[in-house]
């Protein structure tokens, strides 16, 4: 594995566990101040990414393409899906969603035949899987009800 | 009644669609069985083989049916495979301890229902084979047969797909695709939006357009959205049901009414959002609802919503004949 995407992975694991610790809901994911369920980490990331491109006045197509999505529990269905819709070709991520995954675990939306939706998604899974299994323990030990989706870094290459 | 013949496309059902447990075909296993020859025996026979022979995954088949040839006689099941070794090692033990086997056949095959009947269709089929228990679902029957809704029913949801179709065609897009969210107990649009996926924002589906309609509805939103194509209407009629300032939990309780069949994304949008029921009008080939997938049926996921579709299909399906 590239030492960079550990480099990435890592910060990504600091990130999650500090907003854990301060008390925080998983960081990145919007769906208690929103009310909407969808609004899961990934989501937030891609409209950060749309809201980068269009201030700086950059191809939005073109910046997802060259991106790499880092999280520490695998994106659901939905986001895999959403992943797809605007064709970023790469996630790593630290463990399983046992129950929304939709990198293989329910459903391998990732690699599906689904043209129209866009592109099939690259994974590697099991990337510090001790420490994201860890994080979601400590998670499911607080009382937030929102789905395991802690931490999302999406790192512009 | 002869007041409808005159609509009959007009007053068509949705069509449920239901689990593929329900659509499968019959399929058969080869079992052991033996002939009964001396009825009087058949109670004693009956037990002593119950009990040392016991059915489990057939358990679903009626242990002695009546020969269907000779209708004298009763066959009885014995082992719910067909392997040798069942001749050679447990059954010349039985027969070697029991004086009662001497009033049976030697074991043959026969082909039986390999699975217990879910449908009336299935049970007709299954009792070709061989007689089986089966426990009608009234729900699933009238799902399947189209008679589900009544006459009232079904025009309240023909005029919210038409609210879908008028929304899509007002696209400035040209992938034309409407989305409604009703509350069904006061019958009233809470959001309704076209597909704006060719604008600005890829994931921008109608349906998730309209999911978070609901949520600005409630407070919330996560899209600021100023096209025309999306409108969220009933803020008050939504918050102010029970007297509280949030309204329902997410789409609890409410219907989509979709005009092309969702995509993944989509489709588990709508489980997060623990939306009730979903009508779409066109199947699509790579659609989560029962064409690809049937993500609201999928084992293991946590919310399940029933889906209906060919809801006025042919309009529909002509709002997407412009795009490939
Ligand atoms: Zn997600
Ligand atoms: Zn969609």
């Amino acid at each position: 594995m590239d030492n960079e995407h550990i480099t990435w992975m890592e910060r990504t694991f600091d990130l999650a566990e500090e907003a854990l610790k301060s008390g925080e809901v998983p960081a990145g994911n919007e769906v208690n101040e929103t009310k909407n369920a969808t609004r899961h980490a990934e989501i937030v990331a891609i409209d950060k990414v749309l809201k980068f491109s269009e201030e700086n006045k950059l191809d939005s197509k073109a910046v997802f393409r060259q991106c790499v999505l880092y999280v520490t529990v695998e994106p659901c269905i939905m986001c895999a899906g959403a992943l797809r819709q605007v064709e970023i070709p790469l996630v790593i991520y630290g463990c399983a969603n046992d129950r929304f995954g939709g990198c293989g675990s329910i459903l391998p939306v990732h690699s599906a035949e689904l043209p129209s939706l866009g592109p099939s998604l690259q994974c590697i899974s099991n990337v510090m899987a001790e420490r994201a299994i860890q994080l979601l323990k400590d998670f499911y030990k607080g009382e937030n009800l929102n789905a395991p989706e802690n931490k999302r870094k999406v790192k512009n290459t | 009644k002869k007041q409808f013949t005159g609509e009959p496309t007009l007053m068509k059902q949705p069509e449920a669609v239901l689990d593929d447990v329900y659509y499968r075909s019959l399929e058969l296993v080869d079992i052991f069985v033996c002939t009964i020859k001396d009825k009087k025996k058949t109670s004693e026979i009956v037990k002593n083989i119950c009990k040392h022979l016991p059915l489990e995954k057939l358990s679903h088949l009626k242990r002695v049916r009546s020969n269907t040839n000779q209708v004298d006689e009763l066959q009885i099941i014995v082992a719910e495979n067909y392997e040798e070794d069942f001749l050679t090692n447990i059954w010349s033990d039985l027969c070697e301890n029991n004086a009662v086997y001497c009033h049976v056949s030697k074991p043959y095959m026969v082909k039986v229902p390999a699975l217990p009947p879910l449908t009336r269709q299935q049970y007709n089929n299954a009792v070709q084979y061989w007689p089986c228990s089966f426990h009608e679902d009234k729900r699933i029957t009238r799902l399947l047969n189209r008679s589900f809704f009544n006459a009232e029913e079904v025009k309240c949801i023909h005029k919210n797909m038409e609210e879908a179709i008028s929304v899509a065609k007002s696209s400035v897009y040209k992938l034309h695709i409407g989305a409604v969210i009703v509350d069904p107990k006061s019958d009233t649009i809470i959001a309704k939006s076209c597909d704006l996926r060719q604008g600005k924002h890829p994931l921008q589906h109608a349906v998730m357009v309209a999911i978070d309609q609901v949520a600005t509805v409630q407070g919330g939103g996560m899209w600021q959205l100023s096209d025309k194509c999306s409108n969220n209407l009933q803020k008050e009629t939504c918050c102010k049901e029970k007297g509280d300032k949030t309204g329902p939990y997410l789409c609890t309780g409410y219907d989509l009414y979709v005009t092309a069949e969702p995509c993944i994304m989509c489709a588990m949008a709508l489980v997060h959002s623990r939306i009730s029921r979903v009508f779409y009008g066109s199947p699509h080939p790579e659609g989560a609802l029962g064409s690809k997938y049937k993500l609201h049926v999928q084992p293991g996921i946590n919310h399940h919503y029933e889906v209906f579709c060919g809801v006025l299909q042919d309009h529909c399906h002509k709002l997407m004949s412009d795009i490939t």
